[in-house]
């Protein structure tokens, strides 16, 4: 049996949210702060020879796999600090060759595109070269610099003759400031990672996640500038090609993810529905997986026996995870072992 | 495409939190002999009931009534008029029951003023029942599991020029985020188990559940995972409560299960296509669904290789649709289908795209065929398949052979195989010309398939997966088209078991008496 409870006191710090409605705004009902919550959890427990299995029986999925993956996001950006780490290695390893994103800059954050040319150590220090134009390469420390290159795996670019000095950058909206503070707000917009995979119907998901309006709790009062969920989750599919990110989506009825995703393996999958998890449930076989199960689906059968079918081979049962499953809620939780 | 909002979804969690389903039991004395007649005389009758032609065509009308009645609230006029068309085709089929089957024959001549009372029926206890629960300041919504009652129950409700403000809803409208003051569902929970959301993920925070007195309703509540976080004892649906009225015990109880009617299906599925036998030969197994809320069945190509178009409102907008194997056919989807006149849906739009040459083409097509058909008739399926392989056929199998005999082919994939079969039946001479004509309708279909596929795409792009899912058919107009020439039906059930069917019936809707 095993137990991961939340610590209380960590869920009390979590900024609040509320959605906005003609009326005005509205604190988030008790199933939406769960969802938010619960991706807090999941995103603070580690894979190791173990990875967590959540399926939930819902009365509706809408909204769902969105308020999880930013309670996700919001905790993976806290965690950061020991993921920086990895994704350092990350881009130790690209290729020469291999067209990148850089950002620059403190105050005015530039944004230029370049090719990986190598990698050189300095004074006990690694460095990426980057040619940005035909006259000009950059040469930055991976320690300070890799959370700010983003991989271009799928764009060919090609180098300017004439030295630029980019295209400013975004800086993170009030909304996303407001809601994660300044320091890890920034660290959200620079830096590219993905902390969750969404897997659904892209489209609904984009609509829930881009098109409803939030506001988040500042001195007591909901009256921060107002934002959508977008703006946390950073959904790659939902940005510009160079923009970063912090989430991914696939459609359900992908049949080749590994060509979207290549060979990353994201830390956690929300599966949107019935036949998403049928479809793609046994891949990633090391990532947390939160199986979201909508109850007037046609597949919610044929995916609750799958479910079980998987629980009768656990490595271990979760019996408490310390949240407080709202009434209306059914979920089960247990233990795969990793492969 | 709506965006759902926040404040819709809280609704629904705020039902789900606080529903309550209350079982109400009917009681009606004719309908009830009735009911318990029929199901003695079934039990009488024994396994023959099930398996006997004449019983199975004698139950089949009865049983749908039965069910009918049991499930919707029928105005008079229909119920009348049904009844009196089926007691005069018992009448006739009745008589041939003294012969054929003499120790039943009283008691099942008994029945028949079971079904006459019927028609003296002044009120209708449970469309009483049904308007006593409905408040005039409340949004109501009446669920009812076949669809195609619904008009007879609005005419009933006309009929008694009430001001009832209520929704007539299918259950798959349920599944929508609308949330309703009160849901009455008609007829045992079993009844809906393949729509169980209507009780499980409860658009209302009152719903009850309305049914006669001698039908059981064991549903309750339950988790669906093996080890859900919460204890068994409480279920998932702890803010879902039961409250029960148990039967009163004067009539002895009938399952509900036996008012399902899987076989029943299968049986007029069956006597439909008795009704236009055709050939023994070209018989392939085929895969049956039922669609247009139970009215009608189609069936496909059960082969392992068999493919189909399909909708599927669950994918992506431009995903929706796709070819699929037959065999991955589920309820939920659309299936196509030609609006008027049989066949093919592709071929009205390969038609237009072959212009003049359509007529001249297709009679090209239709000749080689009928006389590949005459040909097998005369000879057999193994005789065929053994002369096409020693005229240089390298695919012909008896499978192969039904496909090429069927309608909805066009020629076969590869010329060898085309030209044995024109030496066969005699036209080796005009081979090429054939062959020419059947590629240019090949090219046809393959643009008129292109064609429907952007046409359907274009049309329910702007629909999004709630609207679709809530939708029991859907029109389409071809380009170029007045009316509407496709129709997609949504699948209701797949039968347990293939069924084997002439070829030629392959992909035709046929209509469930």
């Amino acid at each position: 049996m095993v137990d991961h409870r939340l610590d209380t006191k960590f869920l009390d710090q979590l900024p609040k949210l509320a959605y906005v409605t003609d009326e005005g705004s509205r604190s988030l009902p008790e199933w939406a702060m769960f969802f938010l919550h619960l991706g807090y959890l999941v995103a603070g427990v580690p894979t190791q020879a173990v990875r967590h299995v959540f399926g939930l029986a819902l009365p509706t999925r809408t909204f769902a796999s969105g308020l999880i993956a930013t309670g996700i996001v919001a905790r993976s950006i806290e965690l950061g600090v020991d993921q920086d780490w990895n994704y350092i290695d990350y881009i130790s390893s690209l290729s020469p060759g291999t067209s990148v994103c850089v950002r620059r800059g403190n105050q005015d954050v530039r944004q230029i595109r370049g090719v990986v040319e190598g990698f050189q150590e300095i004074r006990g220090k690694d460095n990426i070269i980057v040619r940005v134009s035909m006259r000009e390469i950059l040469m930055l420390p991976l320690e300070t610099y890799a959370e700010r290159i983003t991989p271009l795996h799928n764009d060919e670019i090609r180098l300017p003759k004439q030295i630029r000095r980019g295209r400013k950058v975004s800086t993170p909206s009030p909304f996303v400031e407001c809601y994660l503070g300044t320091e890890l707000a920034q660290r959200l917009v620079f830096s590219s990672e993905t902390s969750v995979l969404l897997v659904g119907q892209v489209s609904a998901i984009k609509r829930e996640v881009c098109d409803v309006r939030f506001v988040c709790r500042r001195s007591g009062r909901y009256d921060s500038p107002e934002g959508v969920l977008n703006d946390l989750l950073r959904v790659r599919q939902f940005q510009a090609v160079t923009e970063t990110y912090r989430t991914q989506c696939l459609k359900q009825s992908d049949k080749y993810p590994e060509r979207k995703l290549g060979n990353k393996v994201p830390p956690i999958v929300v599966f949107d529905g019935a036949v998403a998890f049928l479809n793609h449930g046994n891949q990633w076989a090391s990532s947390h997986q939160i199986v979201l199960l909508d109850r007037t689906e046609t597949q919610f059968d044929d995916a609750v026996t799958q479910l079980n079918q998987r629980y009768s081979y656990r490595a271990s049962d979760t019996t408490e995870i310390g949240l407080e499953v709202p009434t209306g809620i059914e979920m089960m939780v247990f233990d795969e072992a990793c492969s | 495409m709506t965006v759902a909002s926040l404040s819709s979804v809280a609704n629904v969690y705020q039902v789900q939190q606080a529903a309550v389903i209350t079982r109400h039991r009917v009681d009606c004395d004719v309908l009830a002999r009735y009911c318990l007649a029929l199901k003695q005389l079934q039990d009488a009758v024994g396994p023959a009931a099930q398996a006997d032609r004449y019983w199975i065509e004698f139950f089949r009308p009865l049983n749908r009534l039965k069910f009918d009645l049991c499930a919707a609230p029928l105005s008079t006029d229909y119920k009348n008029k049904r009844i009196a068309s089926l007691l005069e085709d018992l009448e006739e089929h009745l008589s041939k029951c003294a012969d054929l089957y003499p120790s039943l024959s009283d008691r099942a001549r008994a029945l028949l003023p079971y079904l006459e009372a019927l028609t003296h029926q002044t009120s209708d206890p449970l469309l009483a029942t049904l308007i006593g629960l409905t408040q005039s300041n409340e949004r109501t919504g009446w669920v009812i599991k076949k669809g195609n009652l619904i008009p007879f129950v609005l005419d009933a409700l006309e009929a008694l020029n009430l001001s009832l403000s209520v929704e007539i809803l299918r259950p798959v409208q349920l599944k929508a985020l609308t949330v309703y003051d009160r849901l009455i569902i008609v007829g045992s929970v079993r009844w809906f188990e393949s729509c169980l959301h209507v009780v499980t993920a409860p658009r209302a925070k009152q719903i009850d559940v309305v049914l006669y007195d001698w039908i059981t309703d064991s549903w309750k509540p339950t988790n669906v995972f093996a080890s859900p976080l919460k204890p068994r004892e409480q279920p998932y649906s702890r803010g879902i409560t039961l409250r029960d009225r148990p039967p009163s015990l004067k009539w002895k109880p009938i399952d509900a299960e036996t008012f399902l009617m899987e076989n029943d299906t299968e049986q007029s599925v069956r006597a439909a296509l008795e009704r236009r036998k055709t050939d023994d030969i070209g018989e392939v197994p085929a895969v049956c669904a039922v669609i247009d809320e139970g009215r009608k069945a189609i069936l496909y190509d059960a082969s392992d290789q068999a493919t189909m178009i399909v909708i599927d409102p669950d994918q992506e907008s431009k995903n929706r649709v796709k070819r699929i194997l037959v065999k991955e056919l589920i309820p939920g989807l659309f299936v196509l289908v030609r609006t008027s006149g049989g066949g093919d849906y592709i071929v009205p739009v390969a038609d237009r795209i072959l212009g003049s040459l359509a007529p001249k083409a297709r009679a090209y097509q239709s000749d080689w065929k009928q006389r590949l058909t005459r040909y097998v008739v005369v000879y057999g399926t193994s005789k065929t398949v053994a002369d096409l392989c020693a005229l240089g056929s390298e695919v012909a199998s008896e499978q192969n052979l039904y496909n090429w005999m069927s309608p909805r082919s066009i020629r076969t994939k590869f010329r060898t195989d085309f030209l044995a079969i024109l030496k066969l039946i005699g036209l080796e001479d005009e081979a090429s010309t054939y062959w020419a004509m059947m590629s240019k309708i090949h090219a046809a279909h393959v643009s008129a398939g292109q064609q429907i596929r952007r046409t359907l795409l274009d049309q329910i792009k702007y629909l999004d997966a709630e609207d679709l899912n809530t939708q029991a058919q859907l029109d389409f107009r071809m380009p170029g088209s007045e009316e509407a020439e496709i129709r997609a039906y949504r699948v209701e059930k797949i039968l347990p078991d293939t069924i084997r069917v002439h070829y030629s019936r392959l992909g035709e809707p046929i209509v469930l008496e």
